[in-house]
């Protein structure tokens, strides 16, 4: 089975909105961005870049989670959580360098992507194509690389 | 579920499953739909067999199922024989003087025909005792609380009954607790007697959390997530075609 990614293109985000309420709907039943796990983040001088989780190789937050809360699916590298096993101490929150972690006070639990299980709405609304559900080929992977190499400093200077 | 471990396989009400090794038989339970009663169980905590709603029959004995891995094939358990129902009932009595006015346990006392015992009910702060709170603090990193005590006296609380000094105050306890009878507020952090400061984001100025529990989650940077966000976003904004991808 080839991996499947979500591939993120800032320069081709209108800033629609439309993947935020997709997400949120599909958990919330009703259209409450504040409840989305893809966020877009604005910019003062224009611009827009959609962000969600990396589904991170090293995972700090799956390494903090005691209660199995947090797990990846082996075969699909992607990790999602179980609401029930959440004791609710927000470690996760707190190491995620990222920011891509949610504790919903409403719901009670956290809140993160997990590709809605294979056919995530943010990719399927979206339409500039700034997000799309690809295969995880070898060039994708190298991409990948060169747009971790880019914010690299940037994590390293927040988080030494 | 580890599935590499071998089965074992038995039968709960007549009914046969095929479980892994290790499974407890509360688990073994639930993947046949039979539901068994109970409120100190935490799918995410390690079991501790606190409030004895679970238990099951099996041979003439009573366990609790939520602490009974099962080791062996050939097990004939029973969830609700007369036995059972017998024990289950004057658990909830005993429950029942302890937390008068708990809805589940008020519904349970009623399928079970049980009410409380004027004898026992000295002392109903509505605490069930099933130390969901205590084993949520462990699982979370810390040892604030503890069961301190024996018999009727024994209560949930820090060393020496005091504000628990190794608390950090990140209200995993309080959201654990099936009762919600754990007094806390965010926003001042109030726990356990004790009040936290708390530290703001220094770009947005919303909550991040209390310093403790920060310094227990490893993390250098009180920026919220929000700005955790804009900060390494600036850096993509302005990547080239098809640049920026993520698994």
């Amino acid at each position: 089975m080839t991996q499947k990614t979500i591939q993120v293109t800032p320069s081709r985000c209108i800033g629609c909105l439309n993947c935020e309420l997709a997400c949120a709907s599909r958990d919330w039943g009703q259209y409450f961005p504040a409840g989305s796990k893809i966020n877009l983040v604005f910019f003062q001088d224009g611009g827009q870049v959609p962000v969600t989780c990396f589904q991170c190789q090293e995972a700090p937050c799956l390494k903090v989670c005691q209660t199995g809360a947090l797990n990846r699916n082996e075969l699909t590298g992607v990790i999602s959580t179980d609401p029930d096993r959440c004791v609710g101490c927000r470690t996760c929150v707190s190491v995620c360098p990222f920011g891509n972690i949610n504790y919903s006070k409403i719901g009670r639990r956290i809140e993160k992507c997990d590709q809605c299980q294979g056919q995530p709405r943010c990719a399927a609304v979206c339409p500039s194509g700034a997000l799309s559900y690809v295969d995880d080929l070898k060039i994708v992977q190298e991409r990948r690389r060169a747009f971790a190499e880019s914010f690299k400093e940037v994590v390293k200077e927040a988080f030494k | 579920m580890d599935h590499t471990l071998p089965k074992v396989t038995g039968t709960i009400d007549g009914h046969e499953f095929e479980v892994c090794h290790g499974t407890t038989l509360l688990e073994a339970a639930k993947t046949l739909g039979i539901k068994i009663p109970t409120l100190c169980h935490h799918p995410g905590l390690p079991p501790d067999g606190n409030c004895r709603l679970c238990l099951v029959e099996t041979g003439d004995k009573l366990l609790a199922s939520c602490a009974f891995p099962i080791r062996a094939s050939g097990g004939v358990y029973l969830t609700h024989s007369p036995l059972v129902f017998e024990a289950r009932a004057f658990v909830l009595k005993l429950l029942l003087s302890r937390a008068p006015n708990n809805k589940e346990l008020l519904k349970l006392a009623e399928e079970y025909g049980a009410q409380a015992d004027p004898r026992l009910s000295d002392d109903p702060d509505g605490c069930l005792r099933c130390a969901r709170c205590v084993r949520a603090c462990q699982a979370a990193g810390s040892q604030a609380i503890a069961l301190i005590g024996r018999g009727r006296g024994r209560k949930v609380a820090g060393p020496f009954f005091e504000p628990p000094l190794d608390c950090v105050g990140c209200l995993a306890c309080a959201r654990s607790c099936p009762t919600g009878l754990i007094a806390c507020g965010e926003e001042p952090r109030v726990i356990w007697g004790r009040q936290f400061d708390l530290v703001k984001c220094p770009q947005c100025g919303r909550t991040v959390g209390t310093p403790e529990e920060l310094k227990r989650a490893g993390i250098t940077s009180w920026l919220c997530p929000d700005c955790r966000r804009r900060e390494y976003s600036q850096a993509l904004k302005n990547l080239p075609e098809a640049s920026f991808v993520r698994n």
